[in-house]
This record gives structure tokens, sequence and C-alpha cells, in this order.
């Protein structure tokens, strides 16, 4: 299996060297100077820092696909199992290094800024990008468990649905946040309570667990595609 | 002796199509061509064994382990050349072939470099720069490096020009003829196979219909001319039969019984000519083309392989 991961960093390296660089670029931009003088905007940083790797997350299912890379590792001599998790692990291993990077520059650079719900956060990041990588793959593969029209039809019925609560989610916290004039009235009470709960510990369990439950729905899902033909 | 792959029972349903039950197996060191008409089930035959395609019944083993996906060790014994030739496509081929070393422990580097140097191929190129032929090539070099003992090709040389076909084809049969590993070679063109098969099985419409030793075929199958002033004749072996007036032409699957009936009914002029496999292949196609429903037959409703040898079989 790390012989599949290895490889697979070193077939992206320019694009993950890439994302790196724009992600400790912006880390110390605004850890350092801030983009106004104001004070360190950890949701900011961090929306940042997932989106950038969201892109590259993109940018290698696209490349996956096209060049059917699943297909390859197929037919070699490891267990399905494996082929699985090496595909969680790129992205979910390149999330690591930047998480850990971005906190010894914070450390470094604004050690006076820390609290415990900081560390929180970053945990409840991890776990929802780790669901974000795994969700796909889930979907994805189930469309080679079923081959029924209508099963699929529902599967994307699904897939749309759960991106656009999510979609709505993460903008009704940007639009509270940057857009205090929005009359969000209703709609407060749901993404107040998101947001709070990414500051607590409870939260960050509950979505490390998402992150690594649908990870592990992933391995089985893919054990269960009834052909590897891309 | 131990058997290459064994399939029991192996069945495979698609919406419009159904592969199997196939039961056959291969022994070690044997060669066997496995011959069919496009869409007669072929690759996904292959494709069931290699693991790509999940069988719906049945069981595969090779080497006497069972094809499991979770426990792949069985797939250190083979190399598989697919229909599909996949690689990191901006990686070089030699990049590509380093990544696959790391897998198989009795990869060899010295095999590598002999067999680029024979088929010559550019391996510092990148894999989405490399020709077709050049493709095949690279997956030739990956399923052979590593010293398998049962190779899987699957129409290897499919959507090849004839020139690169046969430079393929040469280096390959003088690479495999050794003979010292069980070959299964999937193919609708049967001179890419004739030269090195010892058997040959035929496949139409996702069922096995017939397997015979290659020689059998060739000592059996004739073309028979001959004249006689008779017309609806009932030949034992005739595969088919044309006649202008006195003069006949049969394509017999078993020429000494043809004959015997020949000398019997007193045809005059009777000529016989030694078929080419490619050939047979033809008529045996022919004849499952036209009685799909009927099971095996020629003209007259005679079985259109009469071979009383046991190496020969309708399955």
């Amino acid at each position: 299996m790390w012989h599949i991961i290895k490889a697979e960093f070193e077939y992206h390296k320019f694009s993950m060297a890439l994302a790196l660089i724009v992600i400790m670029g912006l880390d110390i931009g605004i850890l350092g100077w801030g983009w106004t003088g104001i004070r360190p905007d950890i949701p900011g940083i961090y929306t940042i820092m997932a989106v950038v790797v969201v892109v590259l997350w993109f940018f290698r299912i696209v490349r996956m696909i096209k060049e059917k890379t699943e297909r390859y590792h197929a037919t070699l001599p490891i267990a399905r199992g494996e082929i699985a998790l090496a595909r969680l692990l790129v992205i979910d291993l390149f999330w690591l290094t930047v998480f850990v990077l971005f906190w010894i520059l914070f450390l470094i650079i604004r050690p006076q800024s820390f609290q415990l719900s900081i560390i929180w956060y970053s945990l409840s990041v991890t776990g929802i990008l780790v669901a974000v990588n795994a969700y796909p793959f889930i979907h994805r593969d189930l469309f080679y468990c079923f081959t029924g029209l209508y099963q699929k039809v529902i599967l994307t019925f699904i897939y749309v649905i759960l991106l656009l609560l999510a979609t709505l989610l993460f903008s009704l916290t940007a639009i509270q946040r940057y857009f205090p004039d929005v009359p969000l009235d209703s709609a407060v009470p749901l993404h107040a309570s998101f947001a709070e709960l990414t500051w607590m510990p409870i939260g960050a369990l509950f979505f490390l667990m998402l992150g690594f439950g649908l990870s592990y729905l992933s391995l089985i899902v893919f054990q269960k595609r009834k052909h590897y033909l891309e | 002796m131990q058997r290459a792959f064994t399939f029991r029972d192996v069945k495979k349903t698609y919406p419009e199509f159904q592969l199997g039950p196939l039961n056959f197996e291969l022994e070690s060191g044997t060669v066997l061509g496995y011959i069919g008409p496009n869409g007669s089930g072929k690759t996904t035959t292959m494709h069931c064994l290699v693991g790509l395609v999940k069988a719906d019944s049945g069981e595969m083993e090779i080497f006497g382990r069972r094809n499991d996906p979770n426990k792949p060790a069985w797939k250190l014994d083979i190399g598989y050349v697919g229909d599909v030739h996949v690689f990191y496509e901006n990686w070089s081929g030699e990049k590509n072939l380093k990544f696959l070393s790391q897998f198989y422990p009795n990869w060899s580097d010295e095999l590598v470099a002999d067999l680029a140097k024979r088929f010559v191929i550019p391996l510092h190129k990148k894999a989405k720069e490399l020709s077709g032929g050049n493709r095949v090539k690279l997956s030739l070099i990956s399923a052979l490096a590593h010293s398998p003992k049962l190779l899987l090709l699957d129409e290897p040389t499919s959507g090849l020009d004839p020139v690169v076909r046969t430079e393929v084809l040469d280096v390959l049969f003088q690479v495999l003829e050794d003979g010292e590993r069980a070959i299964f070679y999937s193919t609708h063109i049967l001179s890419d196979i004739a030269r090195l098969a010892d058997e040959l099985a035929f496949l139409d419409n996702g069922k096995l219909k017939l397997r015979t030793g290659k020689d059998d075929l060739t000592d059996h199958w004739r073309k028979i001319s001959f004249r006689l002033e008779r017309n609806n004749l009932e030949l034992e072996a005739a595969v088919s039969h044309k006649n202008e007036g006195k003069d006949h032409q049969v394509i017999s699957s078993n020429h000494e019984d043809t004959l015997r009936q020949l000398r019997e009914l007193g045809a005059e002029n009777v000529q016989e000519n030694r078929m080419t496999i490619d050939e047979i292949a033809v008529q045996i196609l022919k004849g499952v083309n036209k009685d799909r429903n009927h099971g095996l037959h020629g003209c007259h409703g005679t079985p259109l392989i009469n071979n009383p040898r046991k190496s020969a079989k309708s399955v």
C-alpha cells in the first residue's frame, strides 16, 4: 500500500508542491501581517487551506478517472482494501502535513493568540475534510455496485441534496460572518449551532468520527464493486 | 500435474448476455488459444479470472489458490496483458516499470532490459507519448518481467497494424517458446496463436463450444473434392457441401470417415487438401453461428467435430 501512496505523491508532486506553497504563503501572510491588520482569522485561514486542498483533490480525482488509475492498481498483487485506503490517505496525509505546518507557524508567529478552542476547531475541520475526501469515493463506487438505472438515479438525487445542504450550511456561516446585515433570522439557529459545534470538543469528536466513519465505509464499498473497469 | 487455472461453474450475467457456466482448466506448461468472435465473452472470461470483474457465481483457482481479491498472493504467479493498457501516463515507460517492480519479488531488471532491447521500445518516453504498438510492448514487458508461471494475454495485438503486429508476435513467441509457462491467449485472429498453441478452445455467445488439441484439428480436417452423379448426399463429418452437377466440394471434420464413405459410394477423382488452422476455425465458428440454438452441427445435422479422440471434446 505504501508503494502506491509514495507513487501518488510523486506523480502529483508538482500540484502538491504548488498547493503547499500557496497554503504556506497565505498562512504566513495572514498569521504574520493579516489581510488588513486585523487579528488572525482562524476560520478564514482554515477555509482557504481547505479550499486549496479540495481543489487539489478535485484535480487528482479527474486525473485518476481519466487515466483509469484504479484499474491499474486493481491488477496489482495487493489487497483491494489497501488500494481503497491508499487512495484516501494521499489527501489525508497531505492535509495532515498542512495541519502540522500550520500549527508550527501559528506557534512561532502568534503564540499569544493560542486558545484551546482553536485546537477543537482545527480537529473539526480535519474531520470535515476527511469526510469530504471519502464521500465522493463512496458515491462513485456505489455506481459500480448497482447496475439498475433507477438505483443510479436515486444515488445521484441523494448526492445533489447533500451537496445543496452542505453548500447552504457553509454559505450561511460565511454570510453571517462577512455580511452581518443580511437578515438570516430563521437560519441563525442552524448555522450558529453548526459554527459553535466546530469550536467545541464534542464537535471535534463528532466531525472526526464522521470523517473516519465515511473513510471506513469507503473501504467497504470499494470492495463491493462489481467491477474495476473504467 | 498442477493446474494453472480452473473455472468451476463460473457465470457472469449482463442484461443481454450471459457468460458461462464455464467449466474448464489449463494444465501447467500448456498453451491454450481461446478463440471466439467479437462479443463471445473472451475478455469477460479474462476479467473474471484476474479479478477485474466479479463473477456472479462459481469459483476460479490459480495454481490451487482461489482468486480472492483480498488475498492477492495468487497474482504473483500471473502476468496479465489486458484489452486496455493502463499506466501512469505522465511517467516514462521505465518509471512505470520501476513502480511495478516493487510489487513482484521475482522481478528482474535484466529481463526488462533484454525485453526492451528485443521489442525496441523507447522506455524513456512518457506513456502518453507511446504509440499503440509500444503500449502493447510495455504491457508485455510488465507482464513478463517477473517470470510468471501463467500468462494471460487478452487479444494483445488487437488494433495494431500488420507490421507492428508481426513485430510484436515474433518477439513474443521467441520469448514464450521456452515452453515453461502456461499461456491463456484469447484472440479472434487464430493465426496469432496457431504457431504456439497446444490446444484450442472455441467460445461462442458465452458458451465454451469445443476444446481440442490443435494437431487434432489439422490432422482430421480436409477439403475434399470428388465427382459423383448423385445429389442429396449425407456424408459423415461433412461440415459444408457444395456441388455443381457431378462436381462436389466438401469440408470434412474427419477425412477418414468421409473418404471411406466416398469409396463405398463409388466417388471418382477424389482429392483431399489439408486446411490451415485459420480455415478450420472459420468453419467451426460459422457452424456455431448457423446453429446457435442447436449446438455444434454442420450441414445435414452431422456433428461439427467428429473426433473419437479423447482430447477433442464438445463441452
